[in-house]
């Protein structure tokens, strides 16, 4: 065998890279091609003003969503990399009222909305305000595939009563989540989920917001309601017990 | 004619209804499978266009309960989809066209439609 055949298969890296790879490729097609094909709607249609200004929200609020995949995946190699985030006390309230008020103007044009609702009294948690907020991205991005209309789903803070923990849910109010992809959700550990076992998605948000969460010492979890679904990341609580 | 998208995006279902509309066939949409099995229940459609990629449920799946309904598997059924479909698997089901999601034009889906009745 010649010598940059063995290097390819010797490397380590591109064999853990290409299941994410794969993945992100899978997650990125479907908005791409909904932007060309509502660019060519743009280029070749006869529509009127209030045609085009819908289209063109629709291609900003996609693209939007694509990039913050993207930003995403970076944010993923600089893990591998091996790059240290810092931690530091952050309001879980407005990191909340943050991402459901950049999540909105995607929730309304999807005639779907986003609130948030704290449920104790709050205590600080210990996080990277970039990893956290990519987390309830994703969380919310997945809420919103799975939203009814006139059902808002709900960014909902709790501490421990201890105050040692603090957690985030993103709760819809959708479809409850079938035996069997609840099965294949819960066995999606350190690897994505093959793409064809998981309709309409590869999987990729969950591993991210994974692997984010245990860069700064917290956990993931799901809840399965009757009526939906709850996304979690319970995170610790700072012991300063509000900003000086 | 009128056409069932069953598609879990309303902003690409809208895309493919605004081209039917235009030329005179009636739209409907189904955002899942669920959904998707009440409408053709209650009210058949003569072509269904069909995502494979659905939450909840699979387009294949849709397609196998379908089968079970003797009545509704003469409906001929358009696959869009961004993956690699197996065409020949999927003839057994009523499917008379895939067509590539990523490389889609505009009048495709319109020219697919149409073709069903030639």
């Amino acid at each position: 065998m010649n010598s940059r055949g063995s290097k390819l298969q010797d490397n380590e890296g591109d064999r853990f890279e290409l299941p994410m790879l794969f993945a992100a490729a899978h997650e990125l097609k479907s908005p791409l091609a909904l932007i060309r094909q509502m660019s060519s709607q743009l280029e070749n249609g006869d529509l009127s003003q209030e045609s085009i200004d819908t289209l063109l929200a629709r291609i900003r609020l996609t693209s939007e969503r694509s990039l913050r995949l993207v930003n995403d995946l970076t944010l993923s190699k600089r893990l591998d990399n091996l790059q240290l985030f810092e931690l530091e006390p952050l309001s879980p309230q407005a990191i909340c009222d943050d991402v459901a008020r950049e999540m909105t103007p995607l929730f309304t044009a999807r005639n779907r909305q986003i609130r948030v609702r704290t449920k104790s009294r709050q205590a600080l948690a210990i996080a990277n305000p970039q990893l956290l907020r990519s987390i309830l991205f994703q969380f919310s991005d997945n809420a919103l595939q799975y939203a009814t209309v006139g059902r808002p789903v709900e960014l909902i803070t709790r501490s421990s009563r201890d105050q040692k923990r603090v957690s985030i849910s993103v709760r819809d109010y959708g479809p409850a989540i079938s035996s069997d992809i609840w099965r294949r959700l819960m066995q999606t550990g350190n690897e994505t989920a093959p793409v064809a076992r998981r309709p309409g998605s590869s999987g990729l948000g969950l591993y991210i917001a994974r692997r984010f969460a245990e860069n700064m010492g917290a956990t993931i979890g799901i809840i399965r309601h009757r009526d939906g679904a709850s996304f979690y990341v319970e995170l610790n609580a700072s012991t300063q017990t509000s900003f000086l | 004619m009128k056409v069932l998208i069953i598609d879990d995006d309303q902003w690409q279902a809208d895309l493919y209804c605004l081209e039917l509309q235009q030329n005179a066939h009636q739209c409907v949409v189904a955002n899942d499978a669920y959904s998707a099995i009440s409408l053709i229940d209650n009210d058949p459609p003569d072509v269904i266009v069909l995502d494979l990629l659905l939450p909840g449920s699979n387009g294949i799946a849709l397609l196998h309960e379908l089968r079970s309904y003797g009545d509704l598997t003469t409906i001929p059924v358009i696959i869009i989809s961004s993956e690699a479909v197996l065409e020949n698997t999927l003839k057994g089901y009523g499917v008379v066209r895939t067509l590539d999601k990523t490389t889609l034009n505009q009048g495709d889906v319109l020219a697919a439609v149409e073709a069903v009745n030639t």
